[in-house]
């Protein structure tokens, strides 16, 4: 009953993911991700290959397996980190709830759908060169096979792990993200600090041998601590059926809402814009996010190539941050808009001011990225700041960047959740036009001024940059109106796909 | 006036919606019914251009809606709590429909005032999100924010569904008064031969997207014409009523 059970849902997960509403875009994204996972799959590969002969080197006399071992918490650590940005939904196991089937079923279902998927085969791209080119020599290929499952457990229980602080996260514990940092400091310390042979690193090795000699009390332990994660992930999985899906109430009932007037209609919609950044989870998210790389970006150590570098890493850095602010929010310009597109159609020209409220909010937002970028590159680089480039970088982003960004509006076909998590299936979409802008769009703002210093001195070129942003920001609202006039064109077309693709 | 002449729209191989010729300017209630899938919310959302028709054109005061914006002016309407914008509070959202149609402040705090015992009670109005309303409280936003800038023309898809028997009563009363006030004529659909039959003052009858009868409501004749219909649809299956159910409907 069980695996008759556990089969039947996980065959109901593989048609949901075929009969996408997205359709034919859903494919594009599937390669695009195929594409990402042979990219990883061939660094892993090229790591575990090289890795053996620079342990060899770094620490003659020691054993690269041991080496490893020794360190296998970071790549636990790393591994936490890769799954903390993998989607999650509690969805599968609300769905079945009010079916005709045991719940202990279902969560047994839900939580082995998570431990038995192949996601967690993955790092042996790199385990598998690796004992190889190391173990192979010595114990053979059983021995290879003993390290291979060993390393796998662990895996399989950093998964559990991983799905331990989620299911927290879902149960709106909010220190969730933190319950991480404890375990792993203090593993970090153990391992460092802890005199031999107590410290953490040298029962590492230890574990390492036991699992190439097949010894049975090195595996043990491993399976202990993911039984004992399962049972936590149980108990917890049992309140979560009680926890409604993606709810939405707040606990607290809001301060009676003030009625101010706006004095006039672009600043009411500018006050609309802002509610739907703060009091909607996905764009706020979406904003900390960004504002998270906005912010580390300057802050990042650059080389240094020296005051003669007319690119100075710092001070793209800086961009990078004032760009990303934008990338986050404009290209999901009318995707958010979907979650309600039948309401705004019926009143004249909504979209058209929606748009223009958000292009303004997000003027301001990157107005903020510049100042944040300045301030980082006076304190962290020491250097004085050069605010012609600054603003040269600006008015290129919010001008003629941020257009390239609005203009794939046109052809937005997919309604963006307001309430769900922008890692999670059905979460953060993103068309192939976009995706297309996008990447030429981090290359634009450097390749403008390298071709333009070729002609003209370095300050030239920030203005000429400085004056072709500013034109575009002057004339904000024709080209604005002119992306509107293009949606409105295709919009049976696009209002179709909003509906079809609005989750709520 | 709201014209359709020769409107027709299929999804693949079903014609969703066939109406060769339509005319609403009566000032009052008009009922929609149909069974599922009759078309009805189909031709609401025609008449307001939000889907695109495969022939034929409904104007409304002479403009085409699918080539204009004027006639959103004249026209209000709620369809399903899709149309709201639900990270509002039903005050912010009254305030901003008001705000852009050229509604005055003081002419939206009156609406409100108007409608509160209908309306969520005052801590949810000023202090909750529209999605945090039940489906009920949202229907009641939906329709009273149709109503907000007085327009001629107003749709409401299933208008009394969700709602308790009261807020029914004095849903149908605020309309009376709305259209009494206004000179306005509301099209409203339902499933519920009792409302149709015992408030509207022509009932049009839907069927597979066509019309199928266009009545005057001017007696009693009309609740027993529906019924017939819709008996009839049932003859030859397993369901039928019995004789004594006849008399009874």
């Amino acid at each position: 009953m069980f695996i008759k059970t556990f089969m039947t849902i996980l065959a109901n997960h593989r048609l949901s993911e075929q009969r996408n509403p997205l359709g034919g875009q859903a494919q594009i994204s599937k390669w695009a991700i195929y594409i990402g996972y042979a990219y990883w799959a061939g660094i892993f590969l090229l790591l575990g290959s090289s890795l053996p002969f620079a342990f060899e080197s770094s620490h003659s006399g020691t054993e690269p397996y041991h080496v490893l071992n020794k360190y296998i918490l970071f790549i636990l650590m790393a591994d936490y980190l890769m799954r903390w940005f993998q989607p999650f939904s509690a969805m599968s196991l609300h769905q079945y709830l009010t079916l005709p089937v045991k719940r202990s079923i279902v969560i047994h279902t839900f939580l082995g759908a998570k431990l038995l998927t192949w996601a967690n085969l993955f790092w042996n791209f790199f385990f598998v060169p690796f004992a190889f080119i190391t173990i192979t020599k010595f114990y053979g290929f059983t021995g290879m096979l003993g390290y291979l499952i060993g390393t796998t457990l662990l895996i399989c229980m950093n998964s559990q792990f991983s799905l331990l602080v989620h299911m927290m996260k879902e149960l709106k514990f909010i220190y969730s993200f933190l319950i991480p940092v404890p375990i792993y400091a203090i593993c970090i310390l153990w391992n460092e600090f802890a005199p031999e042979p107590w410290s953490l690193g040298h029962y590492c090795v230890d574990m390492g041998e036991g699992f190439i000699e097949w010894n049975l009390l090195y595996f043990l332990p491993v399976f202990a601590l993911m039984g004992l994660l399962y049972w936590c992930n149980m108990k917890i999985a049992e309140k979560l059926c009680y926890i409604q899906p993606n709810n939405t109430a707040t606990k607290k009932k809001k301060k009676v809402a003030v009625y101010t007037e706006s004095k006039s209609e672009s600043r009411e919609f500018l006050r609309l814009e802002w509610k739907q950044l703060w009091r909607n989870k996905q764009p706020r998210m979406q904003f900390y996010f960004w504002l998270f790389f906005a912010a580390v970006f300057p802050l990042m150590q650059a080389e240094t190539e020296g005051e003669s570098s007319s690119l100075g890493k710092e001070y793209l850095y800086t961009a990078y941050g004032i760009f990303f602010l934008g990338l986050g929010q404009l290209t999901a310009a009318i995707s958010y808009a979907g979650n309600y597109i039948d309401g705004l159609m019926i009143h004249k020209s909504y979209l058209n001011k929606i748009l223009l409220a958000k292009y303004r909010l997000q003027c301001l937002f990157s107005l903020i990225g510049a100042i944040v970028g300045s301030i980082s590159v006076a304190i962290i680089f020491s250097r004085e700041v050069d605010f012609i480039r600054i603003l040269s970088m600006l008015f290129f982003i919010i001008g003629p960047v941020f257009l390239l960004f609005m203009t794939s509006a046109i052809y937005t076909n997919y309604t963006q959740p307001l309430n769900g998590n922008i890692f999670s299936k059905g979460g953060k979409k993103q068309n192939w036009v976009q995706t297309f802008l996008i990447l030429p769009a981090l290359i634009f703002y450097p390749l403008f001024i390298w071709l333009l210093q070729l002609i003209v001195s370095p300050a030239t070129s920030y203005w000429i940059v400085i004056t072709i942003g500013l034109i575009v920001v002057l004339f904000h609202q024709k080209w604005i109106s002119y992306i509107y006039e293009r949606f409105m064109a295709m919009k049976y077309e696009r209002l179709e796909k909003l509906r079809e693709t609005n989750a709520s | 006036m709201i014209e359709i002449r020769n409107l027709v729209k299929t999804f693949g191989s079903k014609t969703a919606v066939n109406v060769s010729s339509l005319a609403i300017e009566d000032i009052g209630i008009i009922g929609l019914v149909g069974n599922n899938g009759a078309g009805k919310t189909t031709l609401f959302r025609l008449i307001l251009d939000l889907l695109k028709a495969d022939s034929g054109e409904v104007r409304i005061y002479d403009e085409d809606v699918s080539a204009g914006e004027e006639w959103k002016k004249h026209m209000g309407a709620f369809i399903e709590s899709g149309f709201l914008i639900d990270y509002l509070t039903p005050q912010e959202y009254f305030s901003l429909i008001g705000k852009l149609s050229g509604v005055s402040k003081e002419d939206v705090v009156a609406h409100y005032e108007r409608y509160k015992n209908f309306l969520p009670e005052e801590s949810d109005f000023r202090g909750t999100y529209i999605r945090e309303l039940s489906a009920g409280n949202k229907q009641k936003v939906g329709i009273i924010s149709a109503l907000l800038h007085k327009p001629r023309f107003i749709l409401l898809d299933e208008p009394f569904n969700f709602l308790d028997p009261s807020s029914q009563l004095v849903l149908k009363r605020i309309l009376q008064n709305y259209i009494a006030e206004n000179q306005a004529s509301i099209v409203i659909s339902s499933h519920n031969l009792n409302h149709i039959a015992n408030f509207c003052q022509r009932v049009i009858l839907m069927e597979k997207g066509a019309i199928i009868k266009d009545l005057q409501n001017t007696g009693a004749e009309v609740e027993a014409t529906l019924n017939e219909y819709f008996v009839s649809q049932l003859e030859g299956t397993d369901i039928t009523p019995t004789t004594e159910e006849m008399t009874q409907l």
